[in-house]
């Protein structure tokens, strides 16, 4: 038997969103571009599980996509796509290692349905964008029919699929400062292979420095091998302070490997990760100084 | 609001190929379910269900996307383009003329979709290098040819469809070789 189809609703604004998605809290799904509410619901149907009753699809809902940018500050709206981001001349200039992180999001035909929105709402571990967010100290706007509030994107995770959203609260942007021209950023990915991978591990790097070459600030975000998004500070903070030379750039890309460790346990993987981690986080990390190396 | 209750059905609207149509969905519709049942448009292939080998790729206002993963429903006033529009008054579009040409066609089931994004590519960007070529098609899987000869045939498309039109500034036809374009 076919499990029972979902309902569908399309708000035309905020309010009607909220007002439904309370209304039907524990039985409602948001969908935006679809890419992954539609694997799910098939997974889920082939599994024999029950459908979400309700679809409530925000696509229709104005001003919800787009790229803007307002005296150092860049808004990306929830429902802007991968390809959007990845083109635009305002993340390109001001948040390049998020165009980069978009831009190695699924295939040319997911980036152009799946959205910023999205890709942090499903919350899950390998996202593409998250780690190039985190690392952008992006804050995420959450709204209902009550008012908004604003939260650190790291905050946004409380585990694998699953966030700190309110039933009812709708994300409606995120935004962050734009990087100064003298920080150095790097988004670097490894997959099984380069289109349509899922993240298998990914480095995002931004490191500002001052005019004698030292590190001001230091931003490092591993992604798709943590349980919960995060930067590691006791890594940034081995870098800040100096002027980065081989040693001190092993060191903090040692560290990552070693906080992942810490974070998930000691697993069949591990001894495969950890190098990983390490040899990508260290090619980030030089990326974001200006220094390509593989 | 629109607001379809769970197990209803509602009529959409939409263009398919250039021509206006209305099909009954319900909420759990794709795209493709609609194009290969509804509209018996079964050009449009479904490979994996779930957005990750692009048989099924269409065009929606112009963009390739799986049409696995488009709830039919968001479709409602858009524009669809699907491999049986790329034919005109009985002549195969250059893209498929260069496949068939090229033995870029084998089992044939990626076809569609491979053709349609590289349509899309070809629209924007006339005259793309092999690295645009690859990153066009790198939502499509192939397990029959290995990719060459699909690459070859688009090259090729390509360079048809700028012979087919010439640009006043490349007068003489210039655009129709290589050598020339390379410039």
């Amino acid at each position: 038997m076919s499990p029972r189809k979902p309902g569908y609703v399309v708000p035309e604004t905020l309010a009607e969103a909220s007002e439904f998605l309370r209304e039907h809290a524990e039985d409602a799904r948001i969908i935006a571009g679809g890419t992954d509410v539609l694997v799910q619901l098939r997974r889920r149907g082939r599994a024999g599980g029950e459908h979400p009753r309700w679809l409530v699809d925000i696509s229709r809902i104005p001003g919800l996509a787009g790229v803007s940018t307002d005296s150092g500050t860049i808004s990306i709206g929830a429902m802007t796509t991968h390809e959007e981001i990845a083109r635009s001349p305002i993340i390109r200039k001001g948040g390049p290692l998020l165009a980069e992180a978009c831009a190695s999001v699924g295939s040319p035909q997911i980036r152009a349905r799946g959205t910023i929105g999205g890709n942090i709402m499903n919350a899950s571990p390998a996202a593409d964008t998250i780690a190039a967010l985190a690392v952008l100290s992006t804050r995420v706007r959450l709204s209902d029919r009550m008012g908004t509030r604003d939260i650190l994107i790291t905050d946004v995770f409380v585990g694998p699929y699953k966030t700190s959203a309110q039933p009812g609260e709708v994300l409606m942007e995120v935004y962050f400062d734009a990087l100064a021209p003298t920080c150095g950023s790097a988004f670097v990915k490894l997959g099984r292979r380069e289109a349509l991978a899922i993240a298998r591990l990914s480095c995002a790097v931004v490191i500002e420095r001052d005019d004698a070459g030292r590190v001001t600030r230091a931003a490092i975000a591993p992604g798709a091998c943590l349980p919960m998004p995060a930067r590691v500070e006791s890594a940034e903070e081995m870098l800040v302070g100096k002027v980065p030379d081989e040693a001190a750039v092993d060191a903090a890309a040692r560290e990552v490997a070693e906080e992942m460790v810490r974070r998930t346990g000691v697993r069949w993987s591990t001894d495969y990760k950890r190098p990983a981690v390490e040899a990508i986080t260290r090619r980030a990390i030089w990326r974001a100084l200006g220094v390509n190396v593989e | 609001m629109k607001e379809i209750g769970p197990g209803a059905m509602t009529t959409i609207s939409f263009k398919v190929n250039g021509g206006l149509v209305e099909v009954e969905v319900s909420a759990d519709d794709r795209l493709i379910d609609v194009l290969r049942e509804g509209l018996r448009l079964t050009g449009t292939k479904e490979g994996c269900g779930v957005g990750e080998c692009g048989a099924c790729t269409v065009l929606l206002d112009g963009k390739p996307v799986n049409s696995c993963l488009v709830p039919a429903l968001q479709v409602e006033g858009r524009e669809v383009e699907t491999v049986e529009g790329l034919a005109k008054d009985g002549r195969l579009h250059p893209l498929q003329e260069a496949f068939i040409e090229h033995t870029a066609v084998q089992c044939g089931f990626c076809t569609p979709g491979m053709l349609m994004s590289a349509a899309a590519l070809l629209r924007e960007n006339p005259d793309p290098t092999r690295e645009d070529i690859a990153r066009a098609i790198s939502g499509n899987l192939c397990r029959c040819t290995g990719y060459h000869q699909i690459m070859a045939a688009i090259e090729d498309a390509a360079r048809r469809i700028r012979a087919a039109v010439p640009e006043t500034s490349e007068a003489e036809g210039a655009a129709g070789t290589p050598e020339a374009r390379r410039e």
